[in-house]
């Protein structure tokens, strides 16, 4: 090991500490001991020094350096300052935030050489009889408010933020949020990964909404600029439904962002309020379809089993809760895996997304097929639905979004258990006229909530 | 109880768990993916210009510097022990690729806190300026024959310590640190999920179960659990975390640095230490094995080579009188 410091023999010869004390316009220059250091005087006032300590909190995090308390004798500074008492330089001076300076000072030879050991800025001076107190702090620097300012009425471009948004500190976020993961299973070697369901994302929070011209809905997301490489591109913006844990991707055009020192704001082009429930579903008469519910409870350790023997349909419904809009197109998902039964590789995963299947003769249905390749694991199955061009979400007769798992070639009996089966759609909300729609909206969501709540 | 406390104040990381209470927002939100803070034309944080910072000493610096009070570059260390930038290599050199992590920062706090929660979640010590100067140091894998895994990284070797030298003899105290800070089964949930307001991810190891973690650590905690007796669970929210790189490297330094008792002493110094830095490596002379071995009966009773690092430092200065130091050190 090599001696990387210098602790040094020759600093315990001659030596001194001494405090700086940095005043508007004048600097003041003690000690215990008078002495001309260099070409400088330090007058002998230091009645008492405190201790200068530093304290880890632990194996990591921020080793925090105590305020330092030294006193000062009440008597006048001949060399620096006119004036019978040192507390006579309050009455000349502000001394409340200025920096103090604390020196280790050694002699070589004819030469001084000093290190700075604390330095910090004065906070609360004591004045006692013949001696005054003072304390110094170094850790004032960081201790300001963070994230520094909130949502306020009265600034710039705020004045219709929600009364629920007033107060609300505006975020300050660093890193990459774009990140896309999906649903990964501890129990094979393949998961849901990298399917586009977007899950690293960050919220934007409401200050206006209802401009009365253009009837949008301002969110804002920072209190910064943000870096450039992603705000510029389309497909940015979702809608979170909670129910069904989905991150649904706006149409372009429904959104625009804006960029700027004041921070990132999300511009959406009509008020937007949608809600959906997925819920574990159907199959026929005498199939097995075990805790079907586990396919949709975002536990990655938990499934559903199923028997595909005989062209079973296993159905998960979406169904919404309000007048929402439209679906423009969709991404299913599903993790799976063959537990009984010999694999077949020509077999294929059938994945279907109906609009209100089975009696939906006057609707469309979009199905696909994923090669089920290597049955004896678990594997994903992805499947997009480009063209489901507009379906009604909740429309006068109630409709609902079914998906469904088949086999194509349903001939080898056995059993397929499905751990998570997940979808992200792309959303075109209704058109609102006005802010009474709105509320009668707002006021159907309320009462339907608590209807499923029971 | 801090985490990370093996004698000291409260930690933050605790208080990192308290402040993850869902946001005043809508629960039915409106997201969107964006990729945060970007360095400034120069390249002043991350070393290229207009890059996005998400090393979390990058991280530190530009917190400091933008939401700071009167930061500037001259608080900053940028060399030798402390240094900024060599913190930032010791971190991507932990993992396959960068040592990256993400905040969101949405409750009022301080800047102090945020960025304590970043080092209690990324191995790292910031140092308060003492001498005016932030000073940053990421916990590393120690060069080969030191015998330890981890110590501050960019100290440039042990600083030696003299019994005659340095030391006030008579002061010395040695001591273990208590058996109730052992960890053996650590549960980290990370990939917090801003939607969901959860976290969606689990990274842990666990003699008792099951695990995709390497054999070599499920031995560690087993070993603890058989040599010390206890079965003592570390389970916390990792915030920051969004690779699992990064947070398997968390959950393995914890075993590291938790799953052993380590040793501890407190002694007084002459004014020769007045250069020794808080956090700072350093060894004792091979004189102090006369008065007092070193107590962990398998190291074979002698204190040559072990790595201890400066816990707390204490100044003391008489009128009129050389100033002396108290020193608190733990084992790497």
């Amino acid at each position: 090991m090599t001696d990387h410091l210098t602790l040094s023999k020759e600093r315990t010869r001659v030596s001194a500490t001494t405090i700086e004390i940095a005043l508007t316009g004048k600097t003041l220059y003690l000690t215990d001991v008078g002495r001309w250091i260099s070409s400088t005087f330090y007058e002998p006032v230091i009645a008492k020094w405190g201790e200068i300590h530093i304290q880890s909190g632990g194996i990591a995090g921020i080793a925090k350096v105590s305020p330092f308390t030294f006193e000062v004798r009440n008597k006048g500074l001949g060399f620096q300052a006119a004036g019978d008492r040192f507390a006579d330089l309050f009455d000349d001076y502000e001394f409340m935030g200025k920096t103090i300076t604390v020196k280790h000072w050694y002699q070589e030879g004819a030469s001084w050489y000093s290190r700075t050991i604390f330095k910090g800025d004065l906070d609360k001076p004591q004045f006692k009889q013949g001696q005054i107190e003072l304390t110094a702090k170094c850790s004032d620097s960081y201790d300001a408010p963070f994230p520094p300012s909130v949502f306020r009425k009265e600034d710039t471009g705020l004045s219709r933020l929600p009364d629920a948004s007033v107060g609300v500190p505006i975020p300050v976020i660093y890193g990459d949020w774009t990140s896309q993961y999906g649903i990964t299973c501890a129990d094979g070697p393949e998961g849901i990964e990298n399917v586009g369901i977007t899950r690293g994302v960050v919220p934007g929070i409401l200050i206006d909404d209802y401009d009365g011209t253009t009837k949008s809905h301002i969110y804002r997301v920072t209190s910064h600029a943000v870096h450039t490489s992603e705000v510029t591109e389309s497909d940015k913006v979702f809608l979170y439904e909670p129910e069904i844990d989905t991150l649904c991707s706006l149409e372009e055009g429904l959104s625009s962002i804006v960029n700027g020192a004041s921070g990132v704001d999300i511009k959406l082009a009509r008020p937007i309020y949608a809600e959906a429930f997925m819920k574990p579903g159907e199959c026929p008469s005498g199939a097995i379809f075990t805790n079907p519910e586990n396919a949709t409870d975002r536990k990655e350790e938990t499934y559903t089993e199923f028997d595909y023997s005989n062209d079973h349909n296993f159905v998960f419904i979406m169904e919404p809760q309000a007048d929402l809009g439209q679906i423009v197109s969709a991404k299913v998902a599903a993790l799976c895996k063959v537990t009984t039964g010999t694999g077949d590789a020509a077999k294929y995963l059938e994945i279907g997304l109906y609009d209100n299947y089975p009696g939906s003769s006057e609707h469309s249905s979009y199905t696909a097929n994923t090669p089920w390749a290597n049955p004896a694991y678990v594997s994903r199955a992805v499947t997009n639905f480009a063209n489901v061009n507009n379906w009604n979400l909740m429309d006068a007769g109630g409709t609902a979004i079914h998906i469904f798992l088949r086999f194509s070639d349903g001939a080898v009996a056995g059993v397929c258990r499905v751990y998570q089966i997940c979808m992200t759609f792309k959303y075109r909300p209704k058109a609102l006229k006005g802010e009474s729609e709105v509320q009668g909206i707002r006021a159907k969501r309320r009462s339907e909530r608590h209807m499923w709540s029971q | 109880m801090s985490i990370w406390e093996m004698r000291g104040t409260k930690h933050a990381i605790q208080r990192a768990q308290e402040n993850l209470e869902p946001m005043p927002e809508l629960r039915q939100g409106v997201f969107m993916k964006l990729k945060g803070e970007p360095d400034d034309e120069s390249g002043t944080y991350t070393g290229v210009a207009d890059a996005l910072i998400a090393n979390p000493a990058d991280m530190i610096h530009h917190l400091l510097r933008k939401y700071g009070k009167n930061v500037s570059a001259s608080n900053i260390c940028t060399s030798g022990f402390g240094s900024f930038t060599l913190a930032r290599t010791e971190l991507d050199a932990r993992v396959t690729g960068d040592f990256d992590i993400r905040v969101r920062q949405g409750k009022r706090e301080t800047v102090a806190q945020v960025i304590d929660r970043i080092c209690d979640q990324c191995g790292l010590s910031l140092i308060e300026p003492l001498d005016g100067v932030f000073r940053l140091l990421a916990w590393k894998a120690a060069p080969s024959g030191d015998g330890y895994i981890y110590r501050p990284a960019a100290d440039g070797g042990a600083v030696q310590l003299s019994w005659n030298t340095h030391l006030l003899p008579e002061s010395l105290q040695v001591g273990f640190t208590e058996r109730s800070k052992i960890v053996n089964e650590v549960y980290l949930h990370w990939l917090y999920n801003e939607a969901t307001k959860s976290f969606d991810r689990l990274c842990y190891v666990d003699p008792n179960e099951s695990s995709p973690t390497s054999a070599s650590y499920q031995t560690k905690c087993s070993d603890s659990q058989t040599n010390y007796g206890v079965e003592k669970r570390m389970e916390i929210n990792v915030d920051v975390h969004y690779l699992e790189t990064t947070v398997e490297w968390l959950r393995n330094w914890i075993v590291d640095m938790l799953s052993t008792q380590h040793v501890e002493l407190s002694f007084g110094a002459k004014p020769s230490v007045s250069d020794l830095f808080c956090k700072q490596v350093f060894q004792m002379s091979t004189d102090i094995n006369t008065f007092i071995p070193w107590p962990i009966k398998a190291a074979g009773g002698s204190w040559s080579g072990k790595n201890l690092w400066t816990e707390g430092i204490t100044r003391t200065q008489p009128i009129r009188g050389q100033p002396e130091y108290t020193i608190d050190g733990l084992q790497v």
